[in-house]
Formats: structure tokens, C-alpha cells, sequence
């Protein structure tokens, strides 16, 4: 056991080493001298005294070793003599040193970059104090089994025990009155509790609470950047929504985003993930249903707990009222898991897979590498160890060696990692909760220490596997620098060499299922006209009293734009909102039974130009303008809707029991994404369903006859005339609409696409690197080969059927893991089918092809070789 | 003249037991000290004195200081440091017990 003065001592000892060593000097210095005098008496000359004195005392260089061994330094020493000469041996041999650090940068970079991001989102906990104590409520009925709207949230909170606080929100979009044109804004509406539960201060100013009035509002940190211009004095300033006016009584940090990406919870409303402000909700809603419930539990109550007396509770409410509660209960989740639910996680960890095999990949590169240098190293290995180097001393040469190889690929790692975190992130963001919080946190930083060392002491493995046992005797005997491959190291490359074809098959068949079934997407039919087309969003506070023709105006004076096919309004764009839904129930026809099976009925308001402007195809008749508040209501259904509630009959011109006929029967349109099939849908006319709208506002859908974007200006030009009050945003073609739809999974594809291509630049320089190494190894024996009349073609080959045996092993290799993998990928938010030979066949011709091309340089120089040269330069 | 080399393990001993008489010496003064006190029947291996100083000075047992000699040559002059002291006596009575087992041993 050391004390701490001893080790303050030793470091002291450290520092001061050299001035150390010196006064050690003198004191032996000054005892040989003494000795020196003492025996001049016995000794005739001082020569010879000299020369007894030094032999009593011994060798000064040996013990000024020993003594200063007593601080216990030795190790570092030699650790440093070890770096030294690992430097000096890498810089020599700079061509492999750079080969090797470049390829662990990419690898590193790869696993670093991806893990930053699942650091970021999945691991580091919310930032909120106690985070495990909050949870999310989802409500649960038959409709909605997986989760949706909470009712009866004032019954929960006062008859539960499991909870501090409850808090129930509702996402909405207002509209920010300003000189230029109003903007629409996301807003969260919250019960007073919501701040306590989440618990983040606010950067300035204060959260709402009990007492405060509905009119106060909390602003967001970017929206205070962006729209009140980071002013300070801002705090009890007043801000006009809607026409009504907010004081502000507090800024949220950028960091604090809940619910998080809050619009994509709003139907209607897909792109803006940042939260505007927040405002107390006024009133509690009818039944105080809120579509997003947050609580916080007592400390020491679990989550299962929790959940039971809820369910209790939910079964106490259904008795009391049958009516309105049968089936319905709640579903509680962590907060961090509602925020970063499976669907966000699985995608990640797959890709953190990929780069998994691709860091792989570039590993057993090196090792392949290592062992190359190896070989033509090995007589200096014999040499050290003839002098008498220790294999201990000689494994730790290697150690040292492959650390600083690890540690200079993780230092270039880390630069291409800070960058392709934001490449990641800038195709991902939109993607991913929390992507705001990710970055290069410490988790990173250990992450990479962790690889790093782990690679560096894997590396070292290689060679001292290979090497140590093997006589130096017999290698020093050996003739020629290079001709010694011990059968151990060959197996130990072929193998390498095996499993990069193998990862690198893996990972290129990953890529090409998800290429196949992006072409499948593309392919598919949308059930609209998407070119020439382009979209505009419209909002403004709504209620019943909004002049409903204002839309219908627009839409007419659109049309007589010169260039304009025909325009018409939705509530929601095909492929960008969707979930407006109700039940069959509600959808039930005059003279019959309600339908056995209750399914959800998706609802859509237009006005009548929107077919013709997407090129839906409408049997029977679409909308006119005549369809009002005045005339007999009518509806339009869709072919999916007519085949499951009319199969075998026609469905025109039927009643439902609402008073709604059956007017005709529009073409299916994937509505949510290109991946799933269409939903039952049902079509009224705005006109006719005003209440149903609300202030998430309504699209435009132009359709021009070419030049799309110089439609853009004179349509906002008849908006601003027609009403000066709508929001005008998110213009965009309808083609870029379909392109976001695929976004999600792009960007997937194009992460496995890159570790896929890199995977492939990889396995064929290590095929590449074993191939020629060997011809270059074998070069003697071709010689004579040839000299002694073999064909030149024979041996070209020869070294070509030994790299493509190897292909064709780690290929069968590869097929097992790929085919064992593919499942894997149905973690992906799209329907991914595994594997098959479709996708694997060309991409095994690919492997096989690169592979050959890397075999076939180092075949031509081993064949072409004049054989007397060859013979002559050994 | 023949002389025995001094057991192995106890130049530790010695070196403290020769410092714990108060005086501040330098090296040779210490291994001048153990052979006289010895009657030159233990000889000090002179060079091996100074490892061993070096490692009693890295357990904090015994100090050195600087200074000069008579004749003003620079030495360095040790000195028994309190732990040092207790680390005498801790040896020296391992010491006893382990010489009074042999002695018992070896006269049985």
C-alpha cells in the first residue's frame, strides 16, 4: 500500500528525474573519491588506488540504474522508449501507417457518429429533474388500443394515490398577428400543473402556475429569437393571438421541448417539431379529454403500480357510466419511452448494427495489414529477439504499435465523426425526437476510448499469435526478405479476408433490400396526378362564423390564373397529414343494421376543383359549387370505403342515416404513406361541414400546365386579396411532398448505402492487400515456373483462383448472415421483405467482380515478371 | 583479509540503525560506520548503499539534505525521519524474533 506523501514523493521524483540522476552522480562521484584517498596509503600510485576504489564500489552505471528504479518510473520508461520506437518504425513504413489510420478513422467515424446520435437519443435521460418519475398516459379504448386522447382526466387526478401532479395538454396552431402578414404558430395549451411536473426553469421570467390567468403565455427560446428579436424587456409585454391578447410572462431554454416535435402529434400539421409558446389552458375540455396527458409519481411508486390503480379507476368510471366509458382505460408509458418510442429506437440500433460491421470491416483491414508488414518484418522480430528481447517485451513492442494506430484512427475519427454526427443529423433531424440534444457528449467520448482501446489491443493479437513461437533461427536462416509466410499467419489472412467479403456482402444485400423496396415506393401508384403540382398552406383562427366562400373564391379566382388547370381545397394533403377520422357507426346506412365490425372511417373536406387538380378520378359526380349549408347534404366515398360497406352492390345514390346521399365514388389515394394501402375514406364539401374545420386551416392544390413555381406569386397575390388574414405557408410542389413522405426511410437507406459502399472500398483493398502480397511472396517460385516452361496464363490463374476462393467462401459466409439479418430490417418504419436472390445475387456478382479486378493487378506483375530477373533480385 | 557480505534484506537495517543515532551523515560516512561498528567483519557493497538510500528515501524513511563536508566538497547528508524511527523499531524487532528462532534452531 502506498501513502499518499509516498506518492507525492514519486511524482515529485517523476518531474525531477533528471536533476536526480545528477546528484546521484555526485554521490557516487564524492564516495569514490573518499575511497580513493582512504586507500592511498595501501596502493603505490593513485592509479591504482583509483582503479581498487572502482572495483569496490562496483559498476556506478548499473546502480544509478538500480537506484533510480527504487521511484518506481522503470515502466514508463520503457513505455516511452516502446512509443518512440513504434513512431519511428510507422513513419518509416508511412505508406501503411496512413492506409491503416484512414481506414480505422472511417470505421471509427461511422460507429462514433451513429452512436452519438442513439447517445443523444436514446441513453442520455430527459432533461428533466427525477426523469424517471415522469410518465406519459395514453388512453385506450377498442378504437384505439394502442393508445389515444385520455377522457375523464379530473377523475384520475382526484381519485388516484400514485401521483404528485397530472397535467393534461392539447397541441393547437394560432395566429400571430404582425405588420407584414399573420403567421401561424404552434402553441401548446396546458393545465396549470404542466410546468411543476416537467420541472425545467425558464430562461427568464417564470412558468405559469395555479394562479395564473388564462391570458399569460410562456415563449419558446427560438420563437423569442426569431420573432421578438432576443429582447430582454420582452416580460410583460403583450402579444396579440387570435386576435387576443397575451401578456408574456416567461422565456423556455431551447432545450426544452415538450411534448416534443409537438406538431407531429397535430393532425393537419406535420412540419414545424419546435413549440412556439405555451399558454394555461382556460376551461377543461368537454368530458376534460386531453389529447396528451403527462404525470409525475410520488417518489417510490413504480409504474406498474401505477398503472393498476389507474385501470381500477378506469373500470370504477365505466360502471358508473356505461354510456361513455365502455372499454376505455389508460396505458402508462415512461416518458422517456413515449418520447423515444420503439419505432425511433429500433431504426437506430440497426444502423448502429451497420456501422457495427463496417468498424468490423475495417479492423480486420488493419489486422490483414499488420500481418502483412509482418512478414517482411520478420526477420527484424528475429534479430530483436536473438538480442535477447523478451517475448513479453516484443508483444508489448506490437501493443504499442497498434494503440498508437488505434489512438491516431480515433483522433481522425473523432474529426470525421463531428462531422458526419451533422451530416446525420441534418438528413435525420426531422426524424428523430431530442435530435436537438445530440452531440459529442461524454458517453461519446468513452464510447470512442472504449473502441479505440479495444481495437488496439485486438490488433496486437494478430501478430503475436502469428509470431513468438516460431524459432528466430530459422527465420534469420531463411533466404530473402519476404519468403516466409508461416502457414498460422496465412490461415490467420485468409480468414480475414473471408470475413471482410463476408461483412461487406452484408452489409451491400442490407442496402440493396432497401434500395429494392425505395424503387417499390417510387413505383407505387398514388392514386393522384403529382406532377405540376404545388400546394399552399392557409390558416387563420376559424370558428362557425368564418365565411366559408372565401374558400371557394379563392379557388375559383385560382383557377382563371392563365397556366392554372384547376385548384381546389383540402383539410388534409394527401401523404402529409392524415388520421381526421371517425367510426363506421357514424357511417351507417338508411333501412340497415349498423355493420357487425366497427372500423375507423377517414374524413376529408374539400372543395370541388381539389379532384381535378390531383387527378383523382371521381364515378358518379364530384362537387359543385352548388353543395352549401342550403342544399341537401352529399358525400363521396372512396373505392376502399365502397367495397367494405357495399360489397357487390353500387353504392350511389344511398342514405345515410344522417340525411348524407352517396353522390359518387372517388379513386383510391394513399393518403398516409406510399407503404400502406388507402383507408376507408369519406368526402363532404367545406361548405357542408364548416364545424368540422378548424384552425389548422386548409391546403391549396394548384395544378398548372407546366412552370409550377411562376404560379406561386399570383396565388398568393389572390389569397392576400381575397382574404388578408390567412397565413400563407409550407408552399411546396406536390412531387417534394411525395419525396418528404419517403424521407424517413431515405434517410436509413442512404446511412446503409454509405456503410455499404465503404464496406465494399474496404473488402476489396484487403483482397486486394492478401492477393498480392501473396504473388508478391510466391514471385521465386513463379519464376521457376515459368523459366521452366509453364504458361504465363497458368499462373495468372492460379493467384486469381486463390483470391476467388476466398471470394466465394466469405460470400456463402455472408449469405447466412444476411439471410439470419434481413429480418432485422423489418424494424424499420416501412414494410421491408428480407432478403432474396433478387437482391443478393447482384450484389454477390458485385463482390465477386471487385474481388477479381483486385486480384487480377497483382497476377499481371507476378506473370509478366521477366523469370531471370525475378530469379536474380532474391 | 576476508569479509562477509552483509546478509541480504538487512542493509535496510543497518542503514537506519547507523542513522538513528541522531548524527546526519553522508554516504560514506554510513558505510564507513557499518564496517567499523562491524570490527570490518560486514562490508557494505559500497555501490549497492545508494539504491537502497534511494528506496528508504522514496518510502519517506529516512531525509537528505545538501551541504558540505570538512574538507568543502558537496554531500548529501541523510537523516532518520520520525517514520523512519518507527520503521526501526518495527525491523529490529522482526529482526529479533527471526535471528532468536534461528539461533534457537541452529543450537538445538
Amino acid at each position: 500500500m502506498m501513502r499518499p506523501g509516498e506518492i507525492g514523493r514519486r511524482l515529485r521524483a517523476l518531474w525531477h528525474r533528471s536533476r536526480m540522476t545528477e546528484d546521484l552522480d555526485d554521490e557516487m562521484r564524492l564516495h569514490l573519491s573518499l575511497r580513493q584517498e582512504r586507500l592511498h596509503e595501501t596502493f603505490a600510485s593513485p592509479h591504482e588506488a583509483a582503479a581498487a576504489a572502482r572495483r569496490r564500489f562496483g559498476d556506478p552505471l548499473r546502480l544509478r540504474e538500480d537506484a533510480m528504479d527504487a521511484w518506481g518510473w522503470r515502466w514508463l520508461e520503457q513505455a516511452g522508449q516502446d512509443v518512440r520506437f513504434a513512431l519511428r518504425t510507422l513513419t518509416r513504413n508511412s505508406g501503411f501507417a496512413l492506409t491503416a489510420v484512414c481506414t480505422l478513422a472511417t470505421g471509427i467515424a461511422a460507429s462514433t457518429a451513429v452512436f452519438s446520435v442513439v447517445s443523444g437519443v436514446v441513453l442520455r435521460p430527459l432533461p428533466f429533474p427525477d426523469p424517471d418519475r415522469l410518465v406519459q398516459i395514453y388512453g385506450t379504448s377498442p378504437l384505439t388500443p394502442e393508445g389515444g386522447p385520455v377522457p375523464n382526466v379530473d377523475e384520475f387526478r382526484r381519485r388516484n394515490q400514485s401521483f404528485e401532479a397530472i397535467a393534461g395538454y392539447e397541441v393547437t396552431a394560432r395566429y400571430l398577428h404582425r405588420a407584414e402578414a399573420p403567421e401561424r404558430v404552434m402553441a401548446v395549451g396546458a393545465e396549470r400543473e404542466f410546468f411543476s411536473i416537467l420541472g425545467t426553469p425558464p430562461l427568464s421570467g417564470r412558468t405559469f402556475g395555479p394562479d395564473d390567468p388564462p391570458t399569460v403565455a410562456v415563449v419558446g427560446e427560438a420563437f423569442w429569437k426569431s420573432r421578438l428579436g432576443s429582447d430582454p424587456s420582452v416580460i410583460g409585454t403583450s402579444l396579440t393571438l387570435d386576435d387576443q391578447p397575451f401578456t408574456i410572462i416567461g422565456v423556455m431554454p431551447a432545450s426544452f421541448q415538450f411534448p416534443y416535435r409537438a406538431a407531429s402529434l397535430l393532425t393537419g400539421v406535420a412540419e414545424q417539431g419546435r413549440t412556439d409558446l405555451w399558454t394555461p389552458l382556460d376551461a377543461p375540455p368537454p368530458h376534460s379529454q386531453f389529447a396528451g396527458v403527462i404525470g409525475r409519481l410520488r417518489p417510490d411508486v413504480r409504474v406498474g403500480a401505477a398503472q393498476s390503480e389507474l385501470a381500477v379507476i378506469a373500470r370504477q368510471l365505466e360502471m358508473q357510466d356505461p354510456e361513455a366509458n365502455r372499454g376505455r382505460s389508460v396505458r402508462i408509458a415512461p416518458l422517456s419511452r413515449a418520447v423515444v418510442s420503439p419505432a425511433v429506437r429500433r431504426p437506430l440500433f440497426l444502423l448502429l448494427g451497420a456501422v457495427g460491421l463496417l468498424l468490423a470491416l475495417a479492423c480486420s483491414n488493419v489486422a490483414n495489414l499488420l500481418l502483412v508488414r509482418l512478414t517482411l518484418r520478420s526477420r527484424e522480430v528475429a534479430v530483436r529477439r536473438a538480442l535477447g528481447a523478451g517475448r513479453l517485451r516484443l508483444a508489448r513492442q506490437f501493443l504499442t504499435e497498434s494503440l498508437l494506430l488505434s489512438a491516431a484512427g480515433g483522433l481522425a475519427g473523432l474529426g470525421l465523426a463531428w462531422w458526419a454526427t451533422k451530416w446525420v443529423m441534418r438528413i435525420a433531424g426531422n426524424q428523430i425526437p431530442r435530435a436537438h440534444e445530440v452531440g459529442l457528449d461524454w458517453r461519446v467520448f468513452l464510447f470512442l476510448l472504449a473502441i479505440c482501446t479495444l481495437i488496439g489491443v485486438g490488433l496486437s493479437l494478430a501478430p503475436a499469435l502469428t509470431f513468438g513461437r516460431r524459432d528466430p533461427r530459422s527465420i534469420l536462416q531463411e533466404s530473402g526478405g519476404h519468403s516466409t509466410i508461416g502457414s498460422r499467419s496465412r490461415r490467420l489472412r485468409d480468414g480475414l479476408v473471408v470475413a471482410e467479403v463476408a461483412l461487406a456482402f452484408i452489409l451491400a444485400v442490407g442496402a440493396a433490400v432497401l434500395i429494392r423496396e425505395l424503387v417499390r415506393l417510387r413505383a407505387t401508384e398514388p392514386g393522384m396526378v403529382t406532377a405540376n403540382v404545388v400546394t399552399f398552406h392557409l390558416g387563420q383562427r376559424m370558428s362557425t362564423a368564418t365565411d366559408v366562400n372565401q374558400f371557394y373564391e379563392i379557388a375559383d379566382r385560382v383557377e382563371q390564373l392563365p397556366g392554372v388547370r384547376a385548384a381546389g381545397f383540402t383539410q388534409l394533403l394527401p401523404l402529409q397529414n392524415w388520421g381526421w377520422n371517425t367510426n363506421s357507426n357514424n357511417f351507417q346506412l338508411r333501412g340497415r343494421p349498423p355493420a357487425r365490425t366497427v372500423f375507423p372511417i377517414e374524413l376529408r373536406f374539400v372543395t370541388p376543383g381539389y379532384f381535378r387538380a390531383l387527378g383523382i378520378p371521381v364515378r358518379g359526380r364530384a362537387f359543385t359549387r352548388q353543395d352549401d349549408r342550403h342544399t341537401r347534404p352529399v358525400i363521396l366515398i372512396n373505392e376502399t370505403l365502397a367495397r367494405s360497406a357495399f360489397p357487390g352492390e353500387d353504392p350511389l345514390g344511398k342514405e345515410t342515416t344522417g340525411g348524407s346521399t352517396i353522390v359518387g365514388i372517388v379513386g383510391d389515394v394513399r393518403q398516409s404513406n406510399l407503404d400502406r394501402p388507402s383507408l376507408p375514406e369519406l368526402y363532404t364539401p367545406i361548405a357542408q361541414n364548416w364545424s368540422q374545420l378548424s384552425e389548422l386551416g386548409l391546403t391549396l392544390v394548384v395544378s398548372t400546365q407546366d412552370r409550377t413555381e411562376q404560379i406561386i406569386g399570383p396565388v398568393r397575390a389572390v389569397v392576400r386579396e381575397v382574404s388578408p388574414n390567412q397565413a400563407i405557408f409550407r408552399i411546396k410542389t406536390m412531387d417534394a411532398v411525395v419525396a418528404e413522405s419517403l424521407s424517413d426511410f431515405t434517410v436509413y437507406l442512404s446511412i446503409i448505402a454509405v456503410a455499404a459502399g465503404l464496406a465494399l472500398v474496404l473488402a476489396s483493398t484487403g483482397t486486394y492487400s492478401v492477393i498480392s502480397h501473396m504473388a508478391t511472396a510466391r514471385t521465386r517460385e513463379f519464376a521457376i515456373r515459368v523459366a521452366l516452361g509453364a504458361d504465363r496464363a497458368r499462373v495468372i490463374r492460379l493467384i486469381i483462383g486463390q483470391g476467388a476462393r476466398l471470394t466465394a467462401i466469405g460470400l456463402a459466409v455472408g449469405m447466412f448472415g444476411a439471410f439470419a439479418g434481413g429480418r432485422l430490417l423489418q424494424g424499420l418504419p416501412v414494410s421491408v421483405r428480407p432478403p432474396d436472390v433478387v437482391t443478393a445475387a447482384p450484389m454477390a456478382a458485385l463482390i465477386a467482380a471487385v474481388a477479381i479486378v483486385a486480384c487480377l493487378v497483382p497476377a499481371r506483375r507476378a506473370a509478366v515478371k521477366d523469370p531471370i530477373g525475378a530469379l536474380r533480385s532474391e | 583479509m576476508s569479509r562477509d557480505e552483509i546478509p541480504p534484506g538487512t542493509l535496510h537495517l543497518l542503514i537506519l540503525k547507523t542513522l538513528a543515532g541522531g548524527a546526519e551523515m553522508h554516504g560514506f560516512e554510513i558505510a564507513e560506520a557499518i564496517e567499523q561498528r562491524s570490527d570490518d567483519v560486514l562490508t557494505v557493497e559500497e555501490g549497492s548503499l545508494y539504491p537502497a538510500l534511494q528506496r528508504l528515501l522514496a518510502k519517506g524513511w529516512i531525509e537528505g539534505e545538501w551541504s558540505t563536508t570538512a574538507s568543502n566538497r558537496r554531500a548529501r547528508y541523510y537523516r532518520l525521519t520520525r517514520a523512519g524511527r518507527r520503521r526501526l523499531e518495527i525491523e529490529l524487532s522482526q529482526f529479533h524474533r527471526i535471528t532468536g528462532a534461528l539461533v534457537r534452531v541452529l543450537q538445538a
